[in-house]
């Protein structure tokens, strides 16, 4: 599930961790190292990669598609044109930004949140706060955010700006939204419980997702009439949806691999879709819930309650349900190599171990 | 001087009445922010009333403007989250100098009508929508297709941001409604979008106050009611964070690509003005070998400046050329430089003004005992031009002033030389920069506005 999915991409993200490390260069070498130090760190780099994949599978297919290809004033060698196995498509500069962009945002939101949860460990690394304090990460991940919107500004299109910064507000509210379940609600707690999960899911991982697919085919030349918009829109929305519940199974599974200790969700208060399942078959969780785990023992015999039900099991079953809506949004796409790898990748992230 | 957390623990505020943090918080800070409005605004120590000269008052000259930029503000984190609402009350008990937006807005005043492209600028502005700035690009129900019950485009947008035309003090004309608007002089006039940008500036300016506000040793309290000064670090980033996404998104809807880039880059600067403050001027900091004492020294002095501009002159030069910009200035015309070039000398002789009044004020004025800067292992101004005076300073400095009894050995060290008078001059030299500068627009209720600026910069006691 990453780039060696397609071998074709492999030089673009190579290309991409470059730029990025370049663009959070400084003139003081303590700078450089706080701002690239999550950049550093190995990752899939997901969201760079379905980008790749997604400008891959559609450049081309939309209306102002050839305005974009040869924009006024631009080098032919500036495009980055492929010719492999019969694809004549190409990446365009302008979406290769957009990864960086929406890549840097993501990291400078790992930043902040290491700090608001206390995570010691990244990916089996000190996290930043551990490495560098909170006040540093704070304001390395405010520098990121920085970059990343002049950035988007570069790319010389409004409404992908306007999207990008929503990104970043839809993040917050996420977190925000986070943050402040606990308030005990009156009537049916299940389904305001599983209300605010999704939301939350949603905000936090979906919508950055939807919206980073959508602004590659809007720098790719779909207009506002093009079904291509609304098939990355939605399948990056069903696809964040699958990936974060699988996020949230591995909590409770995926130990070493993971780079944090199991439960860490659970320690931080937070009721999840095996939480939210196994509250169903077993309301011993309930009480748990209301305190966000907090006393002792709490966060030990919520981990036990969901491994003795069903939970993870019909978690799993959720999340291939957002998975097939993923896969089915690209139908209508024409068969592509690209096509092919991201109806892969939808599949696949119900199988994943990390 | 982190003037958030020890002004907060000021006398001065004590005789205020604290707001009960219940759940109907935001509505009791909506009233009193609508009883706030009828007293003259408490932290203007800038405005001080007319002039003998009956030049305009520039706080006076935007008052309208300038509360409901405070209202709107305190209403967005306020009703946003809950979450939020403290961070709303400490606002409000601490109301900010608005100096940022005060600039943003007299500059737009001073110079619109005066960029080529300003009829097209203040056509757009009454032919469109009202609330046009608010509308996302895309079509919502895209936004909303995969879940109806949450909104990408959150209602709370709307009501937020909405922006009535100020209402006018009586003596003037009715409010101008949009058709009207292309009828009045051109210079009465300040577009929508200057406005919305006088609210990202001071949103962005907050959120720095927040994240410098972020504590590194103590852990996060867990339900526990922090200190008076500090609300914990989660409230303190998210907070910080909830007012960067709003405004970058805001920013985004202003359509203007330089702005965007402009006000961005802002971000990035106040992020390294503050890291150069905490790290001091040392090798770790600037990746320089500290040589011999003069270059030390000059060192010092470099950083020292540098992150003087970055923290506190970047966003009013920025934001100032960003307000021109928006009035249709275009490449190749003085006005954006002209804003620049104020707001960069306004903003270095104010933060040279911030570092006296640390030395001067004493205890009753500022409600804390001076030296505050120094406490915090900060050497500034005078304690810079101190260390040309008397040499024993240098190793104060260098050890952030942690020793036993260095402050108060630095305070009369300071107090004895001519640093605190040599600032003050330096902090004219840069005011009287600025007030230079103007001398390219033409002449104005705002320019003048301006010009008074400057001035009750660098006499201020507060």
């Amino acid at each position: 599930m990453d780039s060696s999915s397609l071998p074709i991409l492999q030089p673009y993200v190579d290309r991409l961790q470059a730029q990025m490390l370049d663009d959070l260069c400084t003139t003081m070498p303590h700078l450089t190292e706080l701002y690239q130090y999550y950049v550093r760190l190995h990752s899939k780099r997901l969201r760079p990669v379905l980008i790749l994949l997604m400008a891959h599978a559609t450049n081309g297919l939309g209306s102002a598609w050839s305005t974009k290809e040869h924009p006024q004033g631009t080098d032919e060698d500036d495009t980055c044109c492929i010719d492999h196995c019969g694809l004549a498509n190409v990446i365009l500069p302008g979406q290769l930004k957009l990864a960086e962009v929406i890549e840097m945002i993501h990291v400078a939101s790992l930043m902040h949140d290491d700090v608001i949860d206390e995570s010691p460990l990244r990916r089996g690394a000190p996290s930043a706060p551990a490495r560098f304090g909170n006040r540093e990460s704070i304001l390395g991940g405010d520098f990121l955010l920085g970059r990343a919107v002049m950035l988007s500004a570069s790319l010389g299109d409004l409404e992908v700006m306007s999207e990008v910064a929503g990104v970043l507000s839809t993040l917050v509210e996420g977190e925000l939204l986070q943050a402040q379940k606990g308030v005990k609600s009156t009537g049916d707690v299940g389904t305001s419980d599983w209300d605010a999960y999704l939301d939350k899911t949603y905000m936090k991982t979906a919508s950055l997702f939807a919206r980073a697919l959508r602004c590659t085919v809007i720098l790719g030349g779909a207009t506002k009439s093009d079904p291509l918009r609304e098939i990355a829109t939605e399948f990056g929305s069903q696809l964040g949806m699958a990936f974060q519940i699988i996020d949230d199974i591995l909590d409770f599974t995926g130990g070493d691999a993971m780079g944090k200790p199991v439960g860490a969700d659970v320690e931080l208060g937070l009721a999840t879709a095996p939480i939210l399942f196994a509250l169903e078959e077993d309301d011993k969780m309930q009480p748990l819930i209301d305190r966000r785990f907090r006393d002792p023992g709490d966060v030990q015999q919520a981990i036990q309650i969901v491994k003795d039900t069903n939970a993870l099991a019909r978690s799993r079953t959720l999340a291939s349900v957002y998975a097939q809506k993923a896969y089915d949004a690209l139908g209508s796409l024409p068969a592509s190599p690209a096509k092919t790898v991201l109806q892969c990748l939808a599949m696949g992230v119900i199988t994943r171990d990390h | 001087m982190p003037r958030w957390t020890s002004a907060a623990a000021s006398v001065r505020f004590a005789s205020r009445a604290r707001i009960p943090a219940t759940r109907r918080q935001h509505s009791a800070l909506a009233t009193a922010a609508q009883a706030q409005q009828t007293r003259p605004p408490p932290a203007s120590a800038l405005a001080l009333g007319p002039t003998p000269t009956q030049r305009p008052d520039p706080y006076t000259l935007l008052t309208p403007e300038l509360n409901q930029l405070r209202t709107s503000l305190l209403s967005l984190l306020g009703s946003s989250h809950p979450s939020l609402s403290e961070i709303a009350q400490y606002y409000f008990l601490h109301p900010s100098k608005q100096l940022r937006p005060l600039l943003v807005l007299l500059f737009s005043r001073a110079t619109n009508s005066l960029g080529r492209d300003w009829d097209s600028k203040a056509s757009a502005a009454c032919t469109e929508h009202k609330d046009e700035l608010d509308r996302p690009l895309t079509r919502p129900d895209v936004l909303n297709d995969w879940n109806p019950s949450m909104p990408d485009h959150t209602a709370s947008f709307s009501s937020v941001f909405d922006l009535h035309p100020p209402s006018r003090p009586k003596a003037s004309s009715p409010p101008p409604s949009s058709s009207l608007l292309a009828s009045l002089p051109p210079h009465t006039l300040i577009l929508p979008t200057q406005l919305r940008l006088a609210q990202i500036v001071e949103m962005i300016h907050v959120a720095s106050l927040l994240h410098d506000d972020v504590i590194d040793k103590s852990p996060l309290r867990r339900g526990a009611p922090s200190a008076p000064a500090a609300f914990g670090n989660k409230l303190a980033v998210l907070g910080g964070d909830f007012l960067l996404g709003r405004a970058s998104a805001a920013l985004s809807r202003l359509g203007e690509n330089e702005v965007v880039e402009l006000i961005a880059s802002v971000i990035a600067n106040l992020v390294e003005g503050e890291i150069l403050q905490m790290r001091g001027a040392g090798q770790e900091a600037t990746g320089v070998a500290v040589g011999a004492k003069s270059a030390a020294a000059e060192d010092r002095w470099a950083v020292y400046l540098k992150k003087t501009y970055l923290k506190t002159a970047s966003l009013m030069a920025k934001g100032a050329r960003a307000a021109v910009v928006l009035g249709g200035c275009r490449e190749g015309e003085v006005w954006k430089e002209v804003a620049y070039a104020y707001g960069r000398n306004l903003g270095i002789a104010f933060q040279l003004v911030d570092d006296i009044l640390d030395y001067e004020a004493s205890e009753a004025t500022l409600g804390k005992p001076g030296g505050a800067d120094l406490r915090l292992g900060l050497a500034t101004g005078p304690a810079l031009y101190a260390y040309e005076e008397y040499p024993e300073m240098g190793p104060l400095i260098e050890r952030k002033f942690e020793g036993e009894g260095d402050v108060e050995l630095a305070l009369s060290l300071v107090r004895r030389s001519s640093g605190v008078e040599r600032t003050r001059d330096l902090a004219r030299a840069h005011a009287d920069k600025a007030r230079e500068v103007l001398g390219h627009l033409p002449e104005s209720d705002a320019r003048i506005a301006l010009e008074v600026l400057t001035e009750r910069v660098v006499k201020r006691t507060w």
